[in-house]
């Protein structure tokens, strides 16, 4: 080899040897590997994302459903369903049966009302039944591909800053749901139910007793009180003689005064 | 064509240094991907951790919700988002300036 080839030789060398030291340096194998479990990882946390959101319509719902119960009742139970009022308070039957009260229907229409002020849901249908009010709706909500559903990770652009990247390739995500909600009934409209039923059974048992007082003192529920909320009281002669008595059903947190027709 | 022992010697050389650099090269390459592999491997690791500590949360919050008590969406929400950005919620056990250890 004269000089002229060595130094050529020297030269090549050198070229090859730097970008191999840059490919050494610069090579970053992990781009030719994926991160797994990407894609059921974005599929559960689209499900979790999901059970965050129904856990605010229950949420919703609950309060709603709370708040209707209050102004249904109140309202309802204090004017006239058709049976008229005694001293003042709403006769829930006459001697033919009871009256529509029509608090569960309109405990419904304003569930319903609310709901779509502070979803923008319309359920259709709202369901009482063992305890739980369900809402059932045909509409779908749904969670597509975004940062908080595909993982990400930090990339850093300088010392102070970056941004969030997807750990693979973006894909398009869509995952559908029902936005219906099961919850426990509000306990004033339970009370109400409660009264209702323990009314009913009250007034087929001592209808057709002559001894209205020993039957009433028999049958009544135990939390019940005749008149007063706050007095053991016993019902009053012109309530016996007119077969009509008022009662107060207390729970833990609320009164129902009522008047039932024993005639 | 006649070779002198020069000649064989430098030839030598070559293909001695070129298995060398085969060697450095290969040792390299099966270095890095493997360190990438096992890197992505935590990572995974690391995204499933987050989605449990998300889902456990979500338990938590349907447990009391169950039991009555009212929901509040924006402190949940707030720490799904710390969980998936830092895996944990600043001030729980996982914490690692509460005690817990960094993961």
């Amino acid at each position: 080899m004269n000089k002229r080839g060595a130094v050529l030789f020297f030269i090549l060398f050198g070229v090859a040897a730097a970008v191999g030291l840059f490919f050494m340096l610069t090579f970053d194998s992990s781009s030719f590997v994926q991160t797994k479990g990407t894609w059921p990882l974005s599929f559960l946390r689209a499900t979790q994302q999901t059970e965050e959101n129904l856990l605010g319509i229950d949420g919703i719902a609950v309060q709603s459903a709370r708040e209707a119960a209050e102004v249904t009742i109140s309202t309802q139970l204090a004017q006239d369903a058709g049976c008229g009022m005694y001293e003042k308070i709403v006769l829930w039957n006459i001697p033919a049966g009871f009256c529509n009260l029509n608090v569960e229907e309109i405990f419904k229409i304003t569930l319903q009302t609310k709901l779509k002020q502070r979803t923008n849901i319309t359920y259709d249908e709202i369901v009482l039944a063992e305890g739980f009010l369900a809402g059932k709706t045909a509409q779908r909500k749904t969670i597509t591909s975004s940062l908080d559903v595909i993982p990400t990770e930090q990339r850093s652009t300088g010392l102070f800053s970056g941004y969030d990247a997807y750990l693979i390739r973006p894909f398009y995500l869509r995952y559908e749901y029902n936005p219906g909600f099961r919850v426990p009934l509000p306990e004033k409209l339970k009370a109400y139910q409660t009264t209702y039923e323990e009314a009913k059974n009250m007034v087929v048992t001592c209808q057709p007793d002559a001894n209205l007082l020993g039957c009433l003192q028999r049958s009544k529920p135990a939390t019940w009180k005749f008149s007063s909320c706050t007095q053991e009281l016993l019902p009053t002669t012109k309530e016996l003689n007119n077969r009509k008595v008022l009662f107060c059903s207390p729970t833990e947190r609320y009164e129902i005064k009522l008047a039932l027709d024993f005639g | 064509m006649k070779l002198n022992k020069r000649g064989m010697m430098d030839d030598m050389a070559d293909f001695l240094f070129m298995v060398a650099v085969g060697v450095f090269l290969l040792l390299f390459i099966s270095l890095s991907i493997n360190g990438s592999i096992q890197g992505k491997e935590k990572q995974t690791l690391q995204e499933l951790s987050k989605t449990m500590k998300v889902q456990d949360r979500l338990v938590q919050e349907r447990g009391q919700f169950v039991q009555g008590q009212q929901t509040n969406m924006e402190k949940l929400h707030q720490d799904i988002r710390y969980i998936l950005k830092l895996g944990y919620i600043p001030g729980s056990q996982d914490d690692p300036l509460v005690g817990g250890k960094i993961q």
